[in-house]
């Protein structure tokens, strides 16, 4: 030890280190090392790499307390007060390279909600403000184009299946009806691909969000009618309903009931009214008996979706927009209109209201998505136009203005490439990226470098 | 024995120098003297002192001359030891060797007579050569001198030596003194010296002026000159025969005026007559300038006590800390100083204890320098109070307590083309509602900013207020452009709802159909071209003037509007479910002033006219005035009444934001200055959150925390929050409306520069 502390000490410091992380894939034995201080993220991954005897080096990320290491660790020392002379915990993670612009595809009108779909092959959803739908390859070809079905914007758009021959696929928007559209991707351009079967109503104002569960064969929706409906994409299982129609027919309205197709009109298997504001979004959870409603009135509502009965309810500060789950974690992410995201613990057991705030946005979070490689990221799409995506192990302590919890700061903020406009809408998936849509009507995608490296890594295991 | 020989010597000697003749006479005379002292003893009063032994040697010297001059030539060293006597010192040794020599000196000489005659030489008139002024006092006191009768000598002198009875005369010198009597002879012997008590001339001449009958008074003069005061030269009267004068008679009146002053006093009681003696004060005699403390002097304006030293320092000590000592070069600039100038008028030493400390010097210099500061530096007593500022300012509660507040702008709804001139968020909380100088009206998603509906009213006029029903059924807004009030059902809403509202509009068809042919009525109710109905309008009213302002009534079934150029008609009341306008004012008298605003009371059957100056208040039901307001603004450009009904504010185009309390008085509760330029829009928040805010021509819309309590004694708390800055002023115009979203804390703001901003 004193042998060690004569080397040099203005050169080569030395510290104690912990290393050690949540993956269990990447574990190394528990040993304290002693390494120089002026090592940074490069050094230090080098070493992890060199430790787990990887084939191919994988690039690390180390957070101390929290916070992802940018600086050497001697920096680090000075600005957080620490000395050299205690053992340093060191949390090493997976790096998540900072995803760059690999291109966007442009659209006539506004886009209000994106879904991605991998297999067979990569497609992205859109669902525009024009009322449309549009299905896009990663090359950027338009494969399919919907109808005008709705009468005003889309909003929400989500795939209930997709395979080579055939998909279908669910839309719905301001004009209160949920759409089935079935879709036969390998056709000439000349047929239309996209047909309707199915309209859904229930809802009197706005759909918010839709959320399929492949296990149930079950979705729902949220309105701002305060409402939330329980549908089944088997019809037979539903009620039929007649559509209500307007005493007086409006010009605009002659013209596009004239022209869309007649399909089945359905009702709610159940209709959930929890909330006393307009519901934002509502979630399958992992359990697809179970689910996740938020809504302006702050709440954050657990429904059994066999007894149609709220299960708990959690009330926050804030009006809340969107809402993901963070399944291995047992966390819920929700943002909120206060520009900021805060992460929950559903189960009842949790007493604290927050486990985190994460602030970074400049305005209210609209969407929020998985990583679709790590249970610790997640993205999130805010009307501020910018796309950021968030670790919830980089949360240290402070006194946010929430009271309680941790707080955090975004890993990596994506910007809008046309320069501004809201974002209405992000997806994220392996093949494809992370694929935000807005305001600027352009579908734009990012990928992170570091994912093939992982994905070698992953298929060398 | 010696003293006596020189007497006797001394005598002779006189004797023969002033009266030779006299001398020899006695040489001749004193056997017969002495052989008459052997019998006449009492006669001695006239001799000295003499002793019986000097007696014994005159009379051995009477009777043998032999012997006498043996005896003188004895007694001559003994005379001479007198002198040195007289000088306190006596040496027998000295005396016997000098007593031949002056012996050698006296030269005898055969007298007239054949009698020898001893001449003496010349005395030397040196000091203490003779002592014959020396006076012999006799020391026996105050006794008779019958006492020493029977002794030779009659007392004794200073020295303790026996003065001699001056020897007495004989019968014959008796005979001879009476015969030949000196002058003052008083035939008395001296008591003390036994000698012939004579009288002095000027005690005989005393004597003499008594036997002349005479005043003894030396400078008497019996004959004084005559003064003559009144002769035949001379009339000069000392004495007048003046009647005596009025006034020694009559009472005087300045007496009597002096009495009467203090008889008045007496009467008033000024003048206590027998007062009783004031207790003699229990106050030492004098003061004790030494006490410790100074009694406390009563609390007078004139009455400053003196400011207090400070208490000594670390340096004023005798031995301070070393680092209060100065240093060399602090030493010299200090002594360089002018003693003015310097800060201390003491330079810090130390001393190893505290008996070393040398007195200070400029002790009394202090002191006069204090005193002349008490003195000559004017002390005033100032009646600043000492009043923290801060403190006075009511205790508000931190913004961030009073969260949630709108903050930031979230949304701008950009569409429209020229002003938006008004805002109203629809009462789901979903839609809001523009209308602006480009003649549309518009409806927008809230967070996403889309615009879903828009309405081309007018090509030319200026939608000047839109405002939604504000009930849950059947969604209507209302808008006014130009002298049109359109009722629209947009088409964005669920069909039954729309279907509701429409049905709502066009119940009172049938109203209009029966009321043809009444009395003119001040709105024309009427269906809407086709384009128009189309697009969701059910009903227009036709006004006469252009309408600025629509408020609706609680339950949705009247709305009231104001035009303020109809003069006669300015505010105007609808009635959606029978089609009916009226006016609640027939006289422009009624509400003597240009209405700007109306509103109806969020619960009561009131209606609140806001003219220029004024807020009157109209009891629907008794259809009187109940309660006018006087804001103190100048022109009222906008009200809003708490959703309670109790409080209203006022906005005025003279920048002030009046919040009045209608339990209080007709003056507002608080005035609110916070604009720099007029004031277009107030708005209070009617989903539960206690804010409001104003919005200006300087581009801000402000917001207010202002909660009111359930308890009647408490006042409004108002607490300034956010100043919502983003608009752009656009022709000195910035934000032309406000409106609350219905139950977040989000603001919508319509502004001039075209856009319509949500804050939250």
């Amino acid at each position: 030890m004193s042998s060690t502390m004569d080397v040099d000490p203005p050169t080569t410091q030395m510290i104690q280190i912990n290393l050690s992380t949540r993956d269990p894939t990447l574990s190394i034995p528990l040993q304290p090392l002693r390494i120089p201080t002026n090592l940074k993220r490069y050094g230090l991954s080098t070493l992890v790499n060199h430790l787990l005897d990887t084939p191919k080096p994988i690039p690390f990320d180390f957070l101390v307390d929290g916070q992802y290491l940018r600086t050497s660790i001697d920096e680090y020392l000075t600005l957080a007060g620490l000395s050299s002379e205690k053992p340093l915990d060191v949390e090493y993670v997976r790096s998540q390279l900072p995803p760059t612009y690999v291109g966007s595809f442009e659209q006539d009108d506004w886009i209000s909600s994106v879904d991605i779909s991998s297999s067979p092959s990569p497609t992205i959803l859109t669902g525009s403000f024009n009322g449309t739908a549009q299905i896009t390859s990663l090359s950027g070809e338009i494969l399919a184009k919907t109808v005008p079905m709705h009468t005003q914007s889309i909003k929400c758009t989500t795939w209930i299946s997709h395979s080579s021959t055939e998909a279908s696929f669910l839309t719905a928007g301001l004009d209160r009806t949920i759409n089935l559209w079935s879709y036969t991707p390998s056709q000439s351009p000349d047929t239309q691909p996209v047909t309707p079967s199915t309209t859904y109503i229930s809802h009197k104002s706005t759909i918010t969000s839709l959320s399929y569960s492949p296990s149930t064969s079950q979705f729902l929706s949220s309105s701002s009618d305060h409402t939330i409906a329980l549908w089944s994409t088997d019809s037979s299982l539903l009620p039929t309903v007649s559509t209500p129609q307007s005493t007086a027919f409006t010009r605009k309205r002659r013209r596009t009931t004239s022209k869309p197709p007649a399909t089945i009109k359905k009702g709610p298997l159940a209709v959930l009214t929890p909330h006393a504001a307009p519901v934002s979004q509502v979630l399958h959870s992992n359990d697809p008996t179970a689910a996740y409603s938020i809504s302006w009135d702050k709440s954050i509502i657990t429904h059994d979706l066999i007894t149609s009965q709220p299960v708990s309810t959690r009330t926050t500060n804030h009006p809340l927009l969107s809402v993901t789950t963070l399944p291995t974690l047992s966390l819920l992410a929700a943002g909120s209109s206060a520009r900021h995201i805060t992460l929950h613990d559903p189960r009842e057991s949790s007493k604290t209201i927050y486990t985190a705030v994460l602030r970074g946005h400049a305005n209210g979070v609209v969407s929020l998505v998985n990583s679709p490689e790590s249970e610790y990221v997640f993205a999130s799409g805010s009307h501020d136009g910018t796309v950021r995506i968030w670790d919830v192990r980089s949360v240290s302590s402070s006194d946010g203005d929430e009271g309680e919890g941790k707080s955090g700061s975004s890993l990596f903020v994506i910007k809008r490439e046309s320069g501004s406009g809201k974002v209405f809408g992000v997806d994220w998936s392996k093949d494809v990226g992370l694929v935000s849509v807005g305001e600027d009507k352009k579908i734009q995608v990012n990928r992170g470098e570091g994912m093939a490296d992982m994905e070698v890594m992953d298929q060398s295991k | 024995m010696t003293t006596k020989a020189t007497t006797r010597k001394r005598s002779r000697a006189e004797a023969e120098a002033e009266k030779p003749v006299l001398s020899s006479e006695d040489e001749f005379e004193i056997p017969e003297i002495n052989g008459d002292e052997d019998s006449s003893d009492d006669s001695d009063f006239t001799a000295g002192d003499e002793d019986s032994d000097e007696e014994e040697e005159i009379s051995s010297g009477a009777e043998d001359e032999e012997d006498e001059e043996e005896i003188d030539s004895d007694e001559i060293p003994s005379e001479d030891e007198t002198s040195p006597k007289g000088n306190g010192v006596a040496n027998d040794d000295a005396s016997d060797d000098e007593e031949a020599s002056p012996a050698d000196n006296v030269k005898v000489v055969t007298g007239a007579d054949g009698n020898p005659r001893y001449i003496y030489p010349e005395i030397e008139p040196v000091y203490d050569s003779d002592d014959t002024d020396a006076e012999e006092t006799n020391t026996v006191g105050n006794i008779p001198l019958e006492y020493y009768e029977n002794y030779p000598h009659i007392g004794y002198d200073i020295n303790g030596k026996r003065i001699m009875r001056p020897a007495a005369g004989k019968a014959l010198d008796t005979l001879l003194d009476s015969i030949e009597l000196p002058k003052g002879w008083t035939g008395l012997v001296d008591k003390n010296s036994g000698a012939a008590l004579n009288l002095t001339e000027e005690e005989l001449e005393i004597v003499k002026k008594l036997q002349r009958s005479e005043i003894t008074d030396e400078g008497f003069d019996p004959y004084p000159d005559m003064v003559e005061w009144f002769s035949s030269k001379v009339e000069q009267m000392p004495l007048s025969s003046a009647p005596e004068p009025k006034r020694r008679f009559v009472p005087s009146k300045h007496e009597q005026k002096r009495i009467m002053k203090i008889v008045r006093g007496i009467r008033e009681g000024r003048i206590l007559p027998h007062k009783p003696q004031a207790e003699t004060s229990q106050e030492p005699e004098f003061y004790d300038i030494w006490a410790d403390d100074a009694p406390p002097k009563p609390d007078h304006v004139m009455n400053i006590p003196a400011p207090k030293l400070p208490p000594p320092t670390h340096d004023e000590s005798y031995n301070p800390p070393p680092e209060y000592l100065p240093n060399d070069k602090e030493k010299k600039e200090w002594e360089e100083q002018d003693p003015e100038d310097r800060e201390k008028n003491y330079l810090p030493r130390t001393h190893k204890a505290l008996r070393l400390v040398p007195g200070f010097n400029g002790f009394i210099g202090e002191r006069f320098e204090r005193c002349l500061d008490l003195y000559l530096a004017p002390r005033v007593r100032r009646n600043k109070l000492n009043i923290d500022p801060a403190s006075l300012l009511p205790k508000l509660p931190s913004p961030d307590d009073l969260k949630p507040f709108p903050t930031t702008c979230a949304t701008v709804y950009r569409g429209h083309e020229g002003r938006v001139r008004s805002v109203a968020a629809d009462p789901t909380g979903v839609w809001v509602a523009t209308g602006g100088d480009d003649g549309t009206v518009r409806v927008w998603e809230i967070l996403t900013g889309r615009q879903v509906w828009k309405l081309k009213v007018s090509s030319d006029e200026a939608v000047d207020s839109v405002t939604w029903r504000p009930t849950t059924e059947g969604r209507i807004l209302a808008a006014a452009c130009g002298n049109e009030i359109l009722l629209v059902v947009p088409p964005i809403f669920d069909f039954e709802e729309e279907n509701q509202g429409k049905e709502i509009l066009s119940a009172g068809y049938g109203y209009a159909a029966n009321r043809q042919g009444k009395k003119e009525a001040p709105g024309t109710w009427s269906k809407p071209d086709t384009a128009l109905e189309e697009e969701g309008v059910v009903v227009t009213i036709t006004m006469r003037k252009t309408v600025k302002y629509i408020a609706w009534h609680r339950r949705g079934d009247y709305l009231v509007t104001v035009s303020p150029e109809d003069v006669r008609r300015a505010v105007c009341i609808h009635r959606v479910s029978t089609h009916l306008s009226q006016t609640p004012f027939k006289e422009k008298s009624v509400t003597k002033g240009i209405p700007q605003r109306v509103q109806f009371h969020p619960s009561k059957p009131l209606l609140f006219v806001a003219t220029k100056r004024y807020i009157k208040i109209y009891d629907l039901a008794k259809a009187e005035l109940s309660k006018t307001l006087k804001p103190g603004a100048r022109w009222i450009s906008s009200i809003d009444i708490h959703p309670q009904g109790d409080n209203l504010i006022v906005g005025s185009y003279d920048k002030r934001l009046l919040w009045h309390d209608l339990d209080l008085s007709t003056k507002p509760y608080r005035t609110l200055r916070y604009h720099d330029k007029g004031i277009r829009a107030v708005s209070f928040h009617r989903g539960g959150f206690p804010l409001f805010c104003s919005s200006s021509d300087d581009g801000t819309v402000q917001v207010f925390h202002g909660r009111i309590y359930s308890d009647l004694m408490e006042n409004a708390l108002i607490v300034p929050l956010k100043v919502l800055k983003g608009h752009k002023i656009t022709a000195h115009l910035g934000v032309l409306d406000v409106d609350w979203h219905p139950k977040q804390p989000w603001l919508f703001s319509a502004g001039a520069d075209g856009t319509a901003r949500l804050w939250n």
